[in-house]
Parts: structure tokens; sequence; C-alpha cells
């Protein structure tokens, strides 16, 4: 089982409602994002067109990220059993090597001081929560790399439940930028079973991934719109 | 005796290089893990020691001169340098010498033996 999302280029419009339910869910740092909308236009007037680029972290099975975290002997990424590449914030150092090793730039070094994601509005999803009642993943301390999870936590509860065969399809188990999509963009699931529907889609639609050329086998899977970049 | 120790001269100087490379291929040699709170890689300038200084590479070799373009798919594209910065350097420039066909590559890119 290897979990993997799809995101269709073709329906997605830029609505962001993916990026603000990552903001909640996971209370990222701001001016650290998780997730963000990467826009640009193509074509050539009056045949142009936008697209909107949903990024995130693209789970690698070959993490760049992982590898020179483990060459330089920190070891704070590990490649978990589903798929998600995990950041243990008690070990690393900060010092800004996977980010400058990830194709996509995907892992954010947070800062001296972690900021609240609304300052001055009070506590703001997760948030609210006190810090040891966190999942791990939301433990986050400051001067380390943070990034997407895959949303690990409703993951692991779903492999604490049993309901593995849920993700994807239950809101509890089911990462929430996928599941607030209001166009069905987004799709997340096992892409190593044939007869899911995420793989029945990825095979469908001709699906890619992204910067193919650095190796690292990426988990998330493009739908792309004319004349996009891949 | 001086022919022996000629020829453990020669082994010394010839053979070790050409083994070590051999174990480096094999497997990387892992370096010792920082200290917790020591310095960020920028405020080291570890890249910059060893491409600028070591490798004498220029500026424009791997730092961008211009901006980098709307829609280029890095998450922190939008990011501000920092002040005095020459400019942004991408995992593309970094790729150019590195990537898995190139001479000098690196483990984290496409892993020696597998595709």
């Amino acid at each position: 089982m290897k979990f993997g999302r799809l995101i269709d280029l073709k329906r997605c419009m830029g609505c962001r409602s993916c990026v603000a339910v990552c903001a909640t869910e996971n209370y990222f740092t701001p001016g650290s994002p998780w997730n963000v909308m990467v826009e640009y236009e193509v074509g050539a007037y009056p045949k142009v067109k936008t697209i909107y680029n949903p990024m995130g972290c693209m789970h690698c099975e070959k993490p760049a990220c992982k590898a020179v975290c483990d060459y330089i002997g920190v070891k704070a990424i590990r490649k978990t059993e589903f798929g998600p590449v995990i950041v243990d914030y008690d070990k690393c150092i900060g010092c800004g090597y996977c980010g400058n090793t990830c194709p996509y730039g995907v892992p954010q070094l947070n800062g001296k001081k972690l900021a609240p994601l609304s300052p001055g509005k009070g506590a703001v999803g997760s948030e609210a929560i006190p810090l040891a009642a966190r999942h791990p993943t939301h433990q986050k301390k400051a001067q380390t790399v943070e990034k997407c999870t895959f949303c690990y936590h409703k993951l692991e509860q779903a492999a604490v439940d049993g309901k593995l065969d849920r993700v994807g399809k239950d809101q509890a188990y089911t990462p929430s930028c996928d599941l607030v999509c209001p166009v069905q963009a987004r799709m997340f699931g096992d892409i190593d079973d044939p007869g899911s529907d995420i793989a029945k889609r990825i095979k469908e639609t001709g699906a890619v991934q992204l910067k193919k050329e650095f190796g690292t086998a990426p988990q998330v899977f493009y739908v792309l719109e004319e004349g996009a970049k891949s | 005796m001086k022919n022996a120790i000629f020829i453990a001269l020669l082994s010394a100087l010839f053979l070790a290089p050409a083994t070590g490379a051999l174990a480096a291929d094999a497997a990387p040699a892992v370096k010792k893990a920082p200290a917790p709170g020591s310095k960020s890689m920028a405020e080291k300038g570890s890249y910059h020691r060893l491409h600028g200084k070591k490798e004498k590479l220029d500026c424009e070799d791997c730092h961008e001169t211009e901006p980098l373009p709307p829609g280029t798919l890095k998450l922190r594209y939008y990011k501000p340098l920092a002040k005095d910065s020459p400019g942004p350097v991408t995992a593309e420039a970094c790729h150019e010498c590195h990537g898995k066909e190139q001479k000098k590559k690196v483990t984290w890119y496409a892993p020696k033996g597998k595709k």
C-alpha cells in the first residue's frame, strides 16, 4: 500500500481552498507554507489562459531531502511505510540542506520564532490544541524545517483504527486539502492498487509527475493543462 | 629492502586513491552530524566555500541574475532573497553538474544503481 495524490490542473480554478484548509489543519508557520498555489499564464494573445498549479510536498519514493539529511549524518527525515516523507523536529538542526536540494523547494525553514497563523486573532485550528496533546507532526519547533505531511496524523489514525481502506474516502482519514476541493480536482488514495480510483484515474488521464528528470519518483501526479510546465 | 619500500610507496600513491574512489562509489562517506543549534548552511557559507573557493565557479554559474519567472515550479520561488544576495539558485542549476547523467553526480538525485 502506497498513498499518493492526483491533482487535475484542467479542473483546478485556483480558489486556494486547499491552501487555506492546510493552513488551519496544520497551522503552518506564516512565511513557511506547506501548500502553495503557483500561478502563471501560457499562450499568446488572444489565446491566453492561466494555469493554476497547487504545490506541496511530492513525498518522493527516493526523496532528495532525506538523502542529503542522511548524508550529513542528521537523519531527521524518514520515508514512512505508507509513503509520506516526515521530518522529525527533535532531530532537525535547521541547516537548510533539504530545502536547497529538493527539486521543488518544498522544505521550509521556519525562522527563529514560531509566529501565530493569525497574529492578534487568537489560536486558529490546530493551534488551539495544547502542544503536548498534538500529533508529533504538529509539535513544531523554531529553527527547524516543516512541510506537508500528507496529513500524516490522519493516515496514522486510519492505521490505528484498522481503516486504511477508507483513506481517500472518509473525512477523518483523508488529507484535508483533498477533501475541500470544490471542483474535485484532487484525489488521494492507494496508487499501488491498480483497482483503486486514483490508480485508474492516473491511467485514464495520463497524469505525470513534475520534474521527473531528477529521478526522485514523486508520489504526486498531475493532469496537465495544455501548455502547462512539467 | 629498498625495492620493497619503493613498491610500498608506489602502492600508497597510486592504488590507494583508486580503491578509495571505488569505495566512494560503493558507499558514500557519511559525515559526522552537526551539533544541534549550529549555524545554518547559509550562515556557515558551506556551499560557497565548496563551489566558489574550492571549485572556483563564478556566481552566475549557480545564481540566477534575474528574479525567477512566474510559474517557476518551486514552492519557495516567491520568497524574498537575503540582503545583497546575488540571485536565487534553482535545483535545476545544481542538476546541470550533479544530475544522474553527469560526472559529478550526487547520491541525492537518482541514487546509483537505481533508475
